[in-house]
């Protein structure tokens, strides 16, 4: 076991965890991340879901008037256990704002362009024909923003035996819905299926399997010829792709693609495993690295809270079968941004299991002695059957649990005072809201995380 | 009713019908009994076998998959099959855990796995995939015939016949055959049969450095059975592999061979007896760092390492080899995907993927980021990984054993004869 010595410590590498580390070499002082397998935050589509007015998550039209600052008084009124409004007790919301802004000038710095603006919602079609509404997204993604479709022109191509995207569909779906939000219809809208070169005869293509093929400059090239063959005469303003333009060469293909077809290219949000999103835990890892942010690829086993400086026993080199090899690192801070279900911060166990904090019902799976609450009480036991509702349009319980926080991201023990001067939590862990149904996934994450650094 | 000749006809056919099948029971057919015999020795003990306590606990943990697809991302044996006959890790989690498990469905996607464990290491569920592949076969071969998959039969064959891969005995080491060691040095059957002069090196270091060690008439380590599907409790090279171990007295088995590493420090039936008998298993590059030698390797030497998945993501093994490299002098060129994210060499001849054209494809990948990187030496710890190399166009590019390049960089204290 060897001993290192940081000034902040960053467990989880998810958009809270690396926000969390960034913001904190900002601050200054000597950062480390571990980050071991990805989370929820590789899955997300590349579209920034910050804030929804809590009254209309569900409604199709687009409110007329409500910026970012105006939804967190809103929230901060219905929603009492929302980080946000937790977070409204010592910021205002032009500080939460600032914070949204750190992360995409990570991205921005990390070499991924983002679009949007903090007073709108843009309208982004996905792949299962309806509309996402967000303020901000990756800048391919956010190049189609339907805000007036009767000038555009749009021409959906598809990828022949990537099945998890049909362009005919979603041209048809696209359509209709824009009727219904903006009153009118796209000028134009044609859909058409191009195959890659090399995967003719593919009829099971994954998002990676495209955008690894498309990375290969010989095969973009092929591809943007057929492309260019079948969309000649339509004067099509706009072309859109599934977001599986490159994986590495991203910027390259995308850039690539506009120059030769002479029109706008944007990418349409597709399922997992979502390209977007590996771009930008790629990405984040790597202006990491450059800043001087140690990264440990590994897990954290367990967090040991003494007075002042509290460490966490890592083991590293990770593998299948192999023996871990165990190291332990102090830290004036930890910051706890292990996610929920998928990133693994939170569990569900059954008496008996071997997972941290006993077993029984929701379980925080690092330290095991952070209680898992709901609306502001600990959840004690139970089966999964207790936090869950019978009807899929109902908020569901499980989605909103998690750790409780002061307004300092300190997580509170059943009592409501804080588990330890030093540790702090960040992102999906912290309970409180539903990060889909709420859309508020990215934002809540990269609030927090900012937050749980910069202080 | 009105009759026309249409119904007639239907009606005179059912009426056949009826007739034929009544009177069918009467009149005996040649053949109908072995027919009878042949379906209930297939189907009537419908040969489905209990499942053990490890595979139940692989099934249980799979149920946890979310399907997010993060494994078919990374997994090497989708990103190059472009027929899309192969839908990758997930797709066989999915099939064995949906639904009660049907192995004999999954059989063809669970036989292109060439089990490096990317998806196991990228999972964010962390489910064992490589291990319930595993699983899955034994359990393919248990109720589905073996003959079912030809291109298998012939490796089995092989292997009943010499107890390697190759179909014939190998007695090329004999001569280091002694009846008492401290450690006893298993090349493996690739080793053995295919890079000899590589196994030739190491052999002439482990001299050298005055190593009191012995080789066994070997077998297959079991480790080609496992990634078949064959069981290793009752296999007859393995008993005598165990058997020969034993007798020399050896406190210590190190493998040229990563596959050897990993099955005789896991798997049944030696993780029981080499623990009675107080015997460790070390992979060779494990060994050397233990010991006190020189190397000098040419200046300005820049190599690079592909770490096996054998050796590291499956067991950790990602510095030790390192070590050794920097020892003899020589700057290590880090490949793009490397350590825990290192790329399959394909294994072509490592678990058998049914597809030999995916596995090549694999290979000349990994070999195009080599030359991308620049090195004149690539170097690697697994005769399997040297074989498939050393195969590839490589331009060039030397490709050593990290032992074997050792042996030829020892100093003149430690010379190596080769
Ligand atoms: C399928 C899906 C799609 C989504 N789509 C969107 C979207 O389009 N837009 C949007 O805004 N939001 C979306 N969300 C929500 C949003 O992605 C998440 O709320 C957010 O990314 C959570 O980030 P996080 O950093 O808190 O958690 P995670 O990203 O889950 O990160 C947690 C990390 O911690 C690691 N970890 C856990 N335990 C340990 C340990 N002991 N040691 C070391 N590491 C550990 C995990 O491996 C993981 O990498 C989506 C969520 C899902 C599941």
């Amino acid at each position: 076991m060897s001993d290192m010595e940081y000034s902040t410590l960053v467990i989880g590498g998810g958009i809270a965890g690396y926000t969390a580390a960034l913001s904190a070499r900002e601050a200054g002082g000597e950062v480390a991340i571990v980050a071991g397998r990805p989370g929820a935050s590789s899955m997300s589509s590349g579209i920034f879901h910050t804030d929804a007015d809590p009254g209309r998550v569900r409604d199709i039209a687009l409110p007329e008037k409500n910026s970012f600052t105006e939804n967190m008084n809103l929230i901060s009124i219905a929603e009492p256990y929302h980080p946000y409004s937790i977070l409204a007790g010592a910021h205002s919301p032009q500080e939460m704002l600032r914070a949204i802004d750190c992360f995409l000038k990570y991205l921005a710095e990390a070499g991924l362009e983002t679009g949007g603006a903090a007073d709108r919602y843009m309208l982004l079609m996905n792949n299962l024909g309806t509309m996402n509404r967000a303020r901000f997204a990756l800048k391919s993604i956010a190049d189609g923003d339907v805000a007036s479709p009767g000038k555009m022109k749009l021409a959906i191509i598809g990828i022949k035996g990537f099945a998890d995207y049909d362009p005919g569909f979603i041209a048809a779906s696209g359509d209709a819905l824009a009727r219904r939000i903006s009153g009118e219809g796209f000028a134009k809208i044609d859909a058409f299926e191009v195959a890659v070169k090399g995967y003719e005869n593919s009829d099971n293509m994954t998002t990676t399997q495209v955008a690894e093929a498309l990375d290969e400059h010989e095969i973009t090239g092929a591809f943007a010829e057929t492309v260019k063959r079948n969309i000649a005469g339509g004067e099509y303003t706009h072309t859109a792709f599934p977001a599986v333009l490159g994986l590495k060469h991203h910027r390259e293909v995308i850039s690539g693609l506009a120059e030769y077809l002479g029109i706008a290219v944007f990418e349409i949000a597709t399922l997992q495993p979502s390209v977007p999103g590996i771009r930008i835990m790629n990405a984040l890892r790597s202006l990491a690295t450059r800043k001087g942010i140690t990264v440990i690829k590994g897990t954290a086993e367990a967090v040991d809270t003494g007075d002042d400086v509290i460490a966490a026993t890592i083991s590293g080199g990770s593998s299948v079968y192999g023996t871990p090899q165990k190291s332990r690192i102090a830290a004036g801070k930890v910051i706890v941004a292990t996610g929920r279900f998928i990133g693994g911060g939170i569990e569900h166990g059954n008496a008996g299991d071997d997972i941290k904090g006993g077993g029984a019902g929701l379980v925080e799976t690092l330290t095991g002695i952070i209680p898992i609450c709901y609306k502001g009480h600990p959840v004690k036991g139970g089966t999964m059957m207790n936090f869950v509702t019978p009807t899929v349009a109902e908020p569901q319980p499980v989605f909103s649990c998690g750790v409780m926080v002061d307004a300092k991201l300190r997580p509170l023990d059943a009592n409501g005072t804080p588990v330890h001067e030093n540790l702090r939590c960040a992102g999906s862990i912290i309970g409180g809201y539903d990060p889909c149904r709420g859309k508020c996934g990215t934002g809540a994450a990269a609030v927090t995380g900012y937050f749980a650094g910069m202080e | 009713m009105r009759l026309d000749s249409k119904s007639l006809e239907a009606i005179g056919n059912l009426a056949y019908r009826f007739w034929a099948h009544v009177f069918r029971r009467a009149v005996r057919k040649p053949g109908q009994g072995e027919e009878l015999a042949a379906f209930r020795k297939n189907y009537l003990p419908d040969k489905l076998e209990p499942l053990t306590g490890s595979e139940r606990a692989l099934l249980l943990d799979s149920q946890r998959c979310v399907n997010c697809g993060t494994c078919t991302s990374v997994c090497p044996v989708v990103d190059s099959a472009r027929d899309g006959f192969y839908r990758g890790p997930g797709s066989i989690t999915a099939a064995l855990t949906r639904s009660f498990p049907d192995f004999g469905a999954a059989r063809d996607a669970v036989y292109n796995c060439t089990q490096c464990a990317r998806c196991a290491i990228e999972c964010p569920r962390g489910i064992d995939i490589p291990g319930l592949i595993l699983a899955a076969r034994h359990k393919t071969v248990q109720v589905a015939d073996i003959g079912m998959m030809k291109s298998y039969n012939t490796i089995v064959e092989k292997l009943a016949v010499s107890g390697n891969i190759y179909g014939k005995p190998c007695d090329r080491f004999s001569s280091y055959i002694k009846p008492r060691a401290d450690v006893v040095f298993f090349a493996g059957c690739v080793g053995r049969n295919e890079t000899v002069s590589d196994t030739i090196l190491t052999i002439g270091l482990l001299e050298a450095l005055k190593v009191d060690f012995t080789m066994i008439e070997e077998y297959c380590c079991g480790g080609f059975h496992r990634s078949i599907g064959i069981d290793l409790k009752t296999n007859e090279g393995v008993r005598k592999n165990i058997d020969a171990i034993i007798a020399t007295g050896a406190k210590k088995v190190v493998t040229g061979c990563p596959h050897g590493f990993e099955v005789m420090k896991s798997c049944e039936p030696y993780g029981t007896e080499f623990k009675e008998n107080n015997i460790t298993v070390e992979h060779i590059t494990e060994f050397l760092r233990g010991l006190e030698f020189e190397a000098a390797a040419e200046d300005g030497l820049r190599a690079a390492y592909h770490d096996p998945c054998f050796l590291g993501r499956r067991n950790g093994v990602y510095d030790i080899p390192r070590e050794l490299i920097k020892k003899a002098g020589v700057e290590i060129v880090e490949l793009p995907d490397t350590r825990e994210e290192s790329l399959c060499c394909g294994s072509k001849i490592g678990t058998f993927v049914l597809d030999s054209g995916v596995s090549d494809a694999i290979a000349e990948k990994r070999m195009k980021q080599v030359r991308e990187s620049g090195v004149g030496l690539l170097l690697t710890a697994c005769p399997g990984c040297l074989s498939v190399f050393e195969n590839t166009e490589h331009d060039g590019i030397e490709i050593e054993s990290v032992a074997g390049f050792l042996a030829k960089r020892c100093s003149d204290k430690n010379k190596v004869e080769w």
